[in-house]
């Protein structure tokens, strides 16, 4: 990627007809001829007072961008969790229940594949098979475009566009769960309270699920909360393959457009989720394990 | 206490028939070695210059050109073989800069323990936090790359998992009794640090190289593929970026160059597997 001799050389473009003097009119109006100290300070002090700046090349100020396209990464990146734990969770117990067997060593097989792929591969790939040739589901965007509908067969229709993108974003995840559980389940299962459990005459089904599982949650919700950020870069990708309508699609646009404010409010944005998520990490620990309790000293 | 009383050759001869055990880690070193191979050998190898333009864009796979042609008919299996290269390099450099952070980072953390510690592992949480593929990214398009660029990059933002481990290593390690015999004859931190406690450290930290290589080769596509990569060379990621425009009419652009990707990866994960099983027996709760 060549890089840009300035900014402004960037928003005027090729429209080559721009005198010097315009040219240090605009810098001046954008501030760009203090040196680049004070220019940090003033962009502090614009964020104090919530101003994330203004995308020029928008014409729209940062966080009015950023706002509008919070909900639709805020769907894809919670269907995509969902699947990773839900389907994950349950390889991982299967396979941990089976250890040793060849369902075992297929799940195994299959999470070593599933995070060995490439996100962005992985999409070209369900796009090249289940749309292009089997024509099951679209290729791109959230709603079918010209027309959209409302109600339960708008939400349909978002479902339907949903599938793909969330397999993609969620596989990667979806694998490393399995091995996680995979793991601690076979430690947990282990324990003397689980053959407690089985001589109560529990059922199968209770104690894999009811008693060893919640146990063996713990270090997923660990990671869990440390992937969220990682998760954002599986959204800038995803997005960008799928046109979905959010903050990672919103990236990709900013990285080409060189729009240097917006990609600073977007990584402001990226990071203020991460520690939110770190600090909603700890608290969901205490419901998974009601033994650890958060007590001032 | 990793078999601490047994002759050093014996050990070695242990831990690689544990290795050989690991079939998916054998299997692994076989294709590692094959794809350095390759990419050692890509100047002899590709059968045309990977940026030369042909006359015939977009063609199928046929005996001319084995993986078919892209936008501008350049040959797909040429430009695969120099990209293996680029994501070789960026991979491997990137891994080691990583480590050898991390060894400097979570080892003294680790043996000084402290307000060292302390000090250490709060900047290491601090970074593990951060979306570091953002950050890349934000630098890059700003700066822009050149492959130099990308291996300083991703290899300082992914130290932090490495140090954490290490310093554990180091906090366990230090209270043994050869550091205390070391201590005793008079050796000093750095002595202690660096030739007495680090080899016995090294089991832990050598899967990580090759995992961490994983993970470098898939951050450097996925950067060429968002169009932030080296333009100057040829890489897998951004001959995906091309693809994605071009699939509708040509599978092949988007099909060989993420198979290589996921196949460099794939043989990483099983070796580093490989290696820890055969490296940390201990873990291994099979």
């Amino acid at each position: 990627m060549p890089r840009p001799a300035t900014r402004i050389t960037y928003l005027y473009g090729s429209s080559a007809e721009v005198s010097a003097e315009q040219m240090h009119r605009l810098r001046e109006e954008l501030g760009l001829t203090q040196p680049s100290y004070i220019q940090y300070v003033l962009y502090l002090r614009q964020l104090f007072r919530g101003d994330l700046g203004f995308s020029v090349i928008n014409r729209k100020p940062v966080l009015d961008l950023i706002l509008e396209r919070i909900p639709a990464t805020v769907v894809l990146m919670s269907a995509a969790f969902a699947f990773s734990v839900i389907v994950g969770g349950f390889w991982g117990v299967v396979s941990a229940v089976k250890a040793r067997t060849q369902i075992d060593y297929w799940v195994t097989i299959a999470s070593l594949v599933g995070y060995s792929m490439p996100t962005f591969w992985l999409g070209l790939i369900l796009i090249l098979v289940f749309s292009l040739q089997l024509g099951w589901f679209p290729t791109m965007g959230m709603v079918t475009l010209g027309r959209e509908r409302s109600g339960w067969s708008g939400l349909g229709d978002i479902l339907h566009h949903l599938v793909l993108p969330t397999i993609t974003l969620g596989t990667f995840y979806l694998a490393i769960y399995a091995r996680l559980i995979r793991a601690s389940m076979l430690e947990v299962l282990g324990q003397e309270y689980i053959t407690t459990a089985w001589s109560k005459g529990l059922s199968a089904r209770a104690v894999h699920y009811k008693h060893a599982l919640r146990n063996a949650m713990l270090p997923v919700v660990t990671i869990a909360g440390l992937q969220i950020g990682f998760m954002f870069t599986g959204a800038v990708l995803t997005e960008t393959i799928f046109a979905w309508p959010g903050m990672g699609g919103l990236t990709y646009q900013a990285v080409l457009q060189r729009d240097y404010a917006l990609l600073m409010g977007l990584f402001l944005m990226v990071s203020v989720c991460v520690i939110l998520m770190n600090l909603v990490t700890d608290l969901v620990y205490t419901l998974v394990d009601p033994r650890i309790r958060y007590t001032p000293r | 206490m990793r078999e601490g009383v047994e002759p050093a050759r014996q050990r070695k001869g242990t831990v690689w028939t544990r290795y050989q055990k690991h079939r998916g880690g054998v299997a692994g070193l076989l294709v590692v070695a094959f794809l350095t191979g390759v990419a050692l050998l890509a100047p002899a190898l590709a059968p045309y210059d990977p940026l030369a333009l042909g006359d015939r864009a977009l063609s199928a796979p046929s005996t001319h050109h084995p993986m078919g042609t892209d936008h501008l008919g350049r040959d797909i299996l040429s430009a695969v073989v120099w990209g293996l290269r680029v994501s070789l390099v960026v991979g491997i450099g990137s891994a080691l800069i990583s480590v050898v952070q991390g060894i400097f980072i979570g080892g003294p953390a680790g043996y000084f323990r402290g307000r060292l510690d302390n000090l250490l592992m709060r900047a290491t949480d601090a970074f593990m936090v951060l979306p570091t593929f953002f950050l890349i990214l934000l630098v890059v398009s700003v700066f822009g790359a050149s492959i130099w660029k990308l291996i300083a990059l991703i290899g300082i933002t992914n130290w932090p998992p490495i140090a954490r481990l290490v310093r554990a290593e180091f906090l366990s390690l230090r209270e043994r009794e050869f550091i205390l015999a070391a201590r005793t004859v008079g050796a000093g931190h750095f002595m202690i640090m660096f030739r007495h406690i680090l080899p016995n450290a090294l089991p832990v930290v050598i899967p990580t190289i090759s995992l961490r290589t994983a993970g470098a080769v898939i951050t450097e596509a996925s950067l060429s593929f968002l169009g932030v990569g080296d333009p100057n060379v040829v890489s897998l990621g951004q001959m995906l970026m091309h693809a994605l425009q071009f699939m509708r009419m040509a599978w092949w652009t988007a099909t060989f160059p993420g198979l290589t990707i996921f196949i460099i990866v794939l043989a990483l994960n099983l070796v580093g597997d490989g290696l820890n099983d055969a490296l940390n027996p201990r873990f291994k709760e099979r």
